[in-house]
């Protein structure tokens, strides 16, 4: 499918770009369902066998499932297949972006004020960001000497609408629709009154927060200015009125208490574990009494089987996604204790895809408790998706 | 991005079989393979374009009662004395069998 985004930086594309993009998302599909289960049967069929045999025991962790798999054929084909994919999702939606750099440009200057925009010159963005085509996504968040100044938000946003396959809904905000919805329902008398969410890049996931709680004041910081530029006007395309702020989520630049919910999706895995210490440090320190942290991840190893850790433990290395499986192998709880927040306020949770289940599905999740991370749908972005979280009460 | 430049980026336990002699990931043993791998794609997305295309234009055609399917026949006997066919079949070519070439730094 073509995902047509629902808001008026969505690409007006030529035929031919939207039959590369239909092609790209159909072959995703095909890769991480078809191929994905090609992959397991081959691993429970021969590599794991084969693994046991020189080994003595079958892989117990992820990376002996790992170590089973390389030179497995359905492995190979899988991971060339899917990193390919992953170049064409890009290459899909650059040249487009490219010729209408322009209109979007135009079309930001007739939006609205409403929200706020703080970017910082003097900003040097960390090495994970500067240094990786995170994602393999050319220029990583950032873009290069080429990009006009909406371009690396743009290609991000169309990216990500092919990438998602449509599992990320028309906005691309089912993650952040599916835990606000989901806090919402488990802790009806929270009412938090200032919300930052960190690492927000376009601010597809910030803005379901201010639907969720539209009488807080929400906040919005990245290292990627352009980024932010394209967030705070998708902002305000949706009439959201957002305080985007290019800052480091290392060394925040809020005083101390000054939150009740500091969020974040998809984020600690792409920063290292020394970053992950501080930066959970710092919302700690931002975050008022009973205000809560609250990360959306991929499920810890720890709490999955070697082959279902091992699948998510791919990007890590094929995907410019390093710190992927050092994250994943740690311990969510350890991590916030560390921080400062008491181990018996740490929760975790499973909570099923807004989109695809519907909302009484979420309020059921939230009644029920759920906390089983290990099946295949559980922070795959494969049918039938579920989106594993965690957090901590201060 | 230099891949000397991001050594410390590297995943902490990454098998050495990961990386091909110019640092960047490999899949197979023969690098060929994943080269290759690219062009097969490559075809695959552009075939794809292509029926995508046709079946567009071709809808079109009926609908409009513009041109029997004699006369689209007839059309390819003009196209291929048509250098800016030519042109556009070069351009298709090396951007198909781009992954072919070295990395162009």
């Amino acid at each position: 499918m073509v995902l047509k985004l629902n808001h008026d930086m969505r690409p007006d594309s030529t035929p031919e770009e939207t039959a590369r993009m239909r092609f790209v998302s159909a072959f995703r599909s095909f890769i991480l369902n078809d191929l994905a289960a090609d992959m397991r049967s081959a691993y429970d069929k021969r590599a794991a066998r084969a693994y046991a045999r020189s080994n003595g025991a079958a892989p117990r962790t992820s990376g002996e499932a790992y170590r089973a798999m390389l030179g497995d054929p359905a492995f190979e084909v899988y991971t060339a297949c899917r990193i390919y994919a992953q170049r064409m999702v890009w290459d899909s939606v650059r040249p487009g972006v490219e010729r209408e750099a322009e209109r979007l440009e135009a079309l930001e200057a007739t939006l609205p004020e409403l929200g706020s925009l703080t970017l910082d010159p003097d900003f040097v963005a960390p090495r994970n960001v500067s240094a990786l085509d995170v994602h393999l996504m050319p220029g990583s968040y950032t873009g290069d000497e080429n990009s006009s100044p909406l371009m690396p938000g743009a290609v991000y946003d169309r990216g990500l609408a092919i990438f998602s396959m449509g599992l990320m809904g028309k906005n691309l905000d089912d993650i952040g629709l599916s835990m606000s919805n989901y806090i919402k329902a488990r802790y009806p008398e929270f009412a938090p009154r200032a919300i930052l969410d960190l690492g927000c890049t376009i601010g597809h996931n910030t803005l379901p927060w201010k639907t969720a709680y539209p009488d807080a004041t929400v906040h919005g910081i990245d290292a990627s200015g352009p980024c932010l530029r394209y967030a705070h006007a998708r902002a305000r395309l949706q009439g959201k009125e957002v305080h985007f702020r290019q800052m480091n989520a290392e060394a925040l630049d809020f005083p101390d208490a000054s939150m009740d919910l500091v969020f974040s999706s998809m984020f600690l895995h792409e920063i290292s574990l020394k970053t992950i210490g501080k930066v959970m440090e710092e919302a700690h320190r931002v975050l008022r009494p009973g205000g809560l942290m609250l990360h959306m991840e991929l499920p810890p190893n720890s709490q999955m089987g070697p082959f279902e850790g091992f699948y998510l433990d791919w990007d890590s290395y094929y995907n410019e996604e390093p710190f992927y499986k050092t994250f994943r192998d740690q311990d969510p709880r350890e991590l916030c204790a560390k921080a400062g927040f008491p181990p018996e306020n740490y929760f975790q949770f499973v909570v099923p895809s807004i989109g695809i289940y519907g909302e009484d599905a979420v309020r059921e999740a939230a009644r029920s408790d759920s906390v089983k991370v290990n099946d295949e749908t559980t922070g795959r972005l494969a049918r039938g998706v579920k989106w594993f979280g965690f957090g901590a009460w201060k | 991005m230099m891949m000397q430049d991001r050594e410390d980026l590297r995943p902490a336990d990454a098998p050495p079989s990961l990386y091909g002699p110019d640092g960047s990931v490999r899949v197979f043993d023969d690098p060929a393979m994943d080269r290759f791998v690219g062009v097969v794609l490559n075809m695959a997305s552009e075939l794809w374009v292509a029926r995508e295309q046709i079946a567009n234009l071709r809808d079109l055609l009926a609908r409009k009662g513009v041109a029997t399917d004699a006369e689209i026949r007839a059309l390819l006997d003009e196209a291929q004395t048509d250098g800016q066919r030519d042109q556009e079949a070069q351009e298709f070519v090396n951007r198909l069998l781009a992954p072919l070439r070295e990395p162009q730094s």
